[in-house]
């Protein structure tokens, strides 16, 4: 079916009014919508050739079945609304994904009081519907892919909720606009050039490289030390913990480095810089990130990680995307 | 949708439920090998089910199918009518659950469901067929329901609830449909079906004919009459055939009585043979319901003088209808009961038919007839003697003796003793070898009052015969010679003028002796009246009389309006009970107030941020009006007091002050109240 450009983006305009954006929304009439499915015109010709039959052989009970069939698709209408009405969608989490990849949305699905919500259809893309159920009174919480195509901060367009449910003759649908983004980083391209800069090395190198594991001495223990440095031995004696530290991880300090990559577009850079920001993320090395006007200090651990990879993600954006969803609905 | 295409169990299990309750009312007429068929697609299904066989392939269901086929038209016959069309409906709806894979071949048998259940009307009527029919109807829907279900669940009975509900909530929408959409009539004309035999009076008499039909209970008809006015017990002779040919053992009617267009179909006809009728006396006004007989003519009191419109009217004054009555049918008669038919005298063609005898048939009665027509001084005064004869020498029975070839003289001189259709055989055979013109009419003779119900009802075992003579100066005259043997016949009913022995042979319902049974009897067939009088019996004339009544007329917009409009109170009353359940429910009543506060703001423009008491909003806004601030920080006073001092006076100033809130408009200016 072909659509005018101008209607279609006054439909969606209009549509956007009914159920703004919002960080919990509730689906009321306003923003629900009801149509016949093809099972529904279906069901109609059943009844039509019933009318027909009860009415060429005079026969009230045929017509009264013929009339109650009727009456039970009017009826439908109202419970395929009922379905959907009064539930509360909110995005509880996100989860980053890398470009290319699916960002994951927790979605809580809250029944209305006193009702249920049964074989509800949810989704961005018809090909990734999840299918769920809401007891009454309770709550159900769905993980709902978004396929994240670029970096930056994915915020996801209308979610579409659906249910054909309880007899099928007709569809209720919602377009619902949940606050909540999903941090999408570049997506990790390989690359054999180290990105790393002269600067990292010559202060790597300070202390002896051919014998990276050398014992240096003991450290005492801080919350989040890496539980394989800690001196167990001490600490079976009662000498409280501590920390053996080796002379070696002081040289795996590495600064990943914009100019380290030259003659590369933006993205490619950002794109190695992910990969080996993946891949020291998973050594004990101590990494650090240098774009242009921007720096990531060295650091460690997942945490850290998750900054690197979000300064990459979120690099050369303008402010408005890279804050993610304003209160801009 | 690629996980939506399989069938649930719980589905499936709804689906053979149903079929074992949409195929049960089919039994009498559907094969009964067709349930051995259904036990073994049953087992079929179940080794699908669990991986051990596959489907069948394309090649064996149409096998299948064929042999079925063959198997159906060697139970139905060559002829295909529409018992054989539910036949292969069946057959179908059975054979499909081979070849149910997906949701859409799920549907596709459902539907199918639903037509094969509404068929089941076609063989049963009554209002029990009724409520087994919307049983069948929520077992099916229950089917849709499950198949609409989510996977995650395998709920079985929540569908027949959901199902139940769904359904009962669609009642009064359909009530209003089945009387006030038009009956348009049959837009083809579809072939009876014959193979409903229908017991009842047949065209032709034999001797024993009406004797075997005494022994069934079944209705014919029933009767109510118009302001109470019942006529005596005698005049409660209902006409229906007439029989003026005898060929020595049957009485037919005759060529001419049977040739429809000698009826007359228009009721304000000015034909010369209408005019022979002069009634006498005050009418009497019935409505009947007649039972399906599957035959044109009807019955009423002679003589009916006024009619239902489609109704014609034969030579002999009785009711026909151009088509066979398939379906109960009702229809209001007025007649009077008292009159005079032909008395000026009988056109020649009809007094030789009258007077038809044939031949070489019953010598004897002949001759005595002759007779007994010389020695008596008037016609009268022969048939007289001929009732003193019945009444001296003959006995009343169900089970007479056999008769030889020459019916009337075995009858009249030997056996002295049968039914009433021997009596009124022999009496207009004996009547028209004396030259008297006479004929035999069959119907009914009585009718039983409910007590319950003001109507009258007369069975199959209330048939009779009776004979009409034609007299000079008096026109055609009723004479009953059962009468004569038995006049308890007359007044008190079958079982009055029989013997005990007889009384015996009688169908009766079952407990007839039991007072409480016999109550609850009587109470059921009223209700069975009423169900084939409204429900079964609402027609075009009933509904035009119904929207003239309600709707002031039956005009097409006033039916669409009608129906529209009780399509959306229905819509609109479902819809507000919805809103209502799902309406916010407050733990304290503190917070419906504030929740009150709070929509009036957000109508204004002012919206609470997620996390802000009433205090620290009332706190952000009075920044931006603080005349609104000053209104907030007291109604957040109030607020608190109820609902942590539990203050209980404070809480009707908190409702005073919701209620009369009224926030001024956020002006655009103050579109810094996020900073």
């Amino acid at each position: 079916m072909r659509v005018s450009p101008i209607l279609k983006s006054w439909f969606w305009a209009w549509v956007s009014r009914r159920a703004p954006r919002a960080a919990s929304v509730r689906l009321r009439h306003k923003s629900i919508y009801v149509l016949p499915t093809a099972q529904g015109w279906g069901f109609l010709l059943v009844i039509a050739l019933l009318w027909v039959l009860g009415t060429n052989y005079e026969n009230n009970l045929i017509l009264g079945a013929t009339f109650l069939l009727l009456s039970l698709m009017v009826v439908s209408v109202v419970h395929a609304f009922r379905n959907l009405s009064g539930l509360t969608l909110s995005v509880v989490r996100t989860h980053p994904a890398f470009a290319g990849e699916f960002a994951e949305f927790d979605v809580l699905l809250e029944a209305a009081p006193g009702s249920r919500h049964d074989a509800l259809r949810l989704g961005w893309d018809r090909l990734l519907m999840i299918e769920a159920d809401v007891p009454a009174g309770a709550q159900r919480s769905v993980a709902l892919s978004h396929k994240a195509r670029r970096r930056g901060w994915l915020v996801p367009e209308r979610l579409r909720i659906q249910s054909v449910y309880p007899l099928g003759f007709f569809r209720a649908w919602s377009w619902v606009q949940l606050d909540g983004a999903a941090l999408v980083y570049p997506a990790p391209r390989p690359t054999d050039l180290s990105p790393q800069s002269r600067i990292s090395h010559d202060e790597g190198t300070e202390l002896s490289r051919e014998n990276q594991e050398e014992f240096q001495g003991f450290r005492v223990y801080q919350a989040g030390s890496p539980l394989a440095h800690v001196a167990w031995k001490h600490y079976a004696r009662e000498q409280g913990m501590h920390l053996k530290d080796y002379s070696g991880y002081q040289s795996e300090q590495v600064w990943l480095d914009w100019d380290a990559l030259p003659g590369l577009d933006q993205e490619s850079r950002l794109s190695r810089l992910c990969y080996w920001a993946v891949a020291y993320g998973k050594t004990s090395a101590q990494f650090g990130l240098r774009l242009p006007g921007q720096t990531v200090a060295q650091g460690g651990g997942t945490a850290h990680q998750r900054a690197v990879l979000k300064a990459l993600a979120v690099y050369g954006l303008p402010e408005a995307t890279a804050q993610g969803s304003g209160r801009n609905g | 949708m690629a996980d939506r295409e399989q069938v649930s169990r719980a589905a499936l299990a709804w689906l053979l439920a149903a079929q074992v309750i949409i195929l049960l009312p089919h039994s009498v007429h559907a094969p009964l090998w067709l349930w051995a068929v259904w036990l073994w697609v049953v087992l079929w299904r179940w080794q699908i089910f669990r991986g051990a066989w596959g489907f069948p392939s394309l090649v064996l269901r149409v096998g299948m199918m064929a042999v079925l086929g063959g198997g159906l038209l060697l139970s139905y016959g060559v002829k295909f009518d529409m018992t054989a069309m539910v036949g292969l409906l069946l057959a179908g709806f059975v054979l499909k659950l081979l070849e149910l894979k997906g949701r859409r071949d799920l549907l596709v048998t459902i539907y199918l469901g639903y037509f094969v259940a509404a068929t089941q009307f076609l063989f049963h009527l009554g209002p029990l067929a009724g409520l087994y029919g919307s049983l069948s109807l929520i077992a099916l829907t229950a089917t849709l329901v499950a198949a609409n279900q989510s996977l995650l669940s395998h709920r079985f009975w929540p569908s027949f609830r959901q199902a139940s509900i769904l359904l009962a909530q669609a009642v009064p929408l359909m009530l209003v449909l089945f009387l006030a959409v038009p009956r348009t009539g049959a837009l083809w004309s579809v072939p009876s079906d014959e193979r409903a035999a229908m017991t009842g009076i047949s065209n032709s008499m034999s001797p024993g004919d009406i004797g075997a039909l005494a022994q069934s209970n079944a209705l014919a008809f029933r009767v109510t009459f118009d302001e109470g006015a019942v006529p005596p017990p005698e005049d409660r002779y209902w006409r229906g055939l007439v029989f003026s040919y005898f060929d020595g053992r049957q009485w037919r009617p005759s060529r001419r009585q049977e040739a429809p267009e000698l009826a007359n179909w228009d009721r304000a006809s000015t034909a010369q043979w209408r005019k022979l009728l002069d009634p006498v006396g005050s009418p009497v006004s019935y409505s009947v319901m007649l039972e399906p007989t599957g035959q044109r003519w009807l019955f009423a009191l002679p003589a009916p003088t006024d009619w239902d419109d489609a109704l014609g009217i034969g030579h002999e004054m009785r009711l026909l209808r151009r088509e066979p009555v398939q379906q109960r049918m009702a229809y209001q008669v007025t007649s009077h009961t008292d009159y005079r038919f032909q008395a000026g005298g009988l056109a020649n063609w009809e007094r030789e038919q009258e007077l038809q005898l044939p031949q070489d048939f019953n010598p004897q009665t002949r001759a005595r007839a002759r007779q007994w027509a010389q020695e008596a001084g008037s016609e009268q005064m022969l048939i007289n003697r001929l009732l003193a004869h019945y009444r001296a020498h003959f006995r009343y029975t169900l089970r007479p003796q056999t008769l030889g070839r020459n019916t009337v003289d075995d009858f009249l001189w030997q056996s002295q003793e049968g039914f009433c259709e021997h009596f009124a055989s022999s009496f207009v055979f004996f009547m028209r070898a004396a030259g008297i013109p006479a004929r035999v009419v069959v119907g009914y003779l009585g009718a039983t009052q409910n007590p319950v119900e003001d109507y009258w009802s007369v069975r199959q075992r209330d048939a009779h015969a009776w004979a009409e003579v034609w007299l000079r100066g008096r026109g055609w005259v009723r004479f009953d010679p059962t009468a004569a043997v038995a006049p308890e016949r007359v007044e008190g009913g079958l079982d009055s003028s029989l013997s005990s022995t007889d009384a015996q042979m009688l169908e009766r319902g079952f407990g007839a002796n039991l007072a409480l049974v016999q109550r609850l009897q009587l109470r059921w067939d009223a209700f069975n009246y009423q169900w084939h009088r409204w429900v079964l019996g609402y027609d075009q004339d009933q509904q035009s009389q119904f929207l003239e009544d309600w709707l002031g007329g039956d005009e097409l917009w006033r039916i669409a309006l009608a129906v529209m409009s009780a399509g959306a109170m229905l819509v609109l009353g479902l819809l507000l009970s919805i809103l209502w359940r799902q309406r916010p429910q407050y733990a304290y009543p503190a917070d419906r107030q504030w929740a009150r506060v709070e929509r009036k703001l957000k109508r204004a423009g002012w919206t609470r941020q997620p996390g802000e008491t009433p205090r620290s909003l009332a706190h952000r806004l009075g920044r931006s009006s603080p005349s609104l601030g000053r209104t907030l920080a007291h109604i957040a006073q109030l607020y608190e007091l109820v609902s942590y001092a539990d203050n209980r006076s404070a809480l009707a100033e908190l409702r005073a002050e919701a209620s009369g809130f009224r926030p001024p408009k956020r002006s655009l200016s103050g579109a810094n109240e996020y900073l």
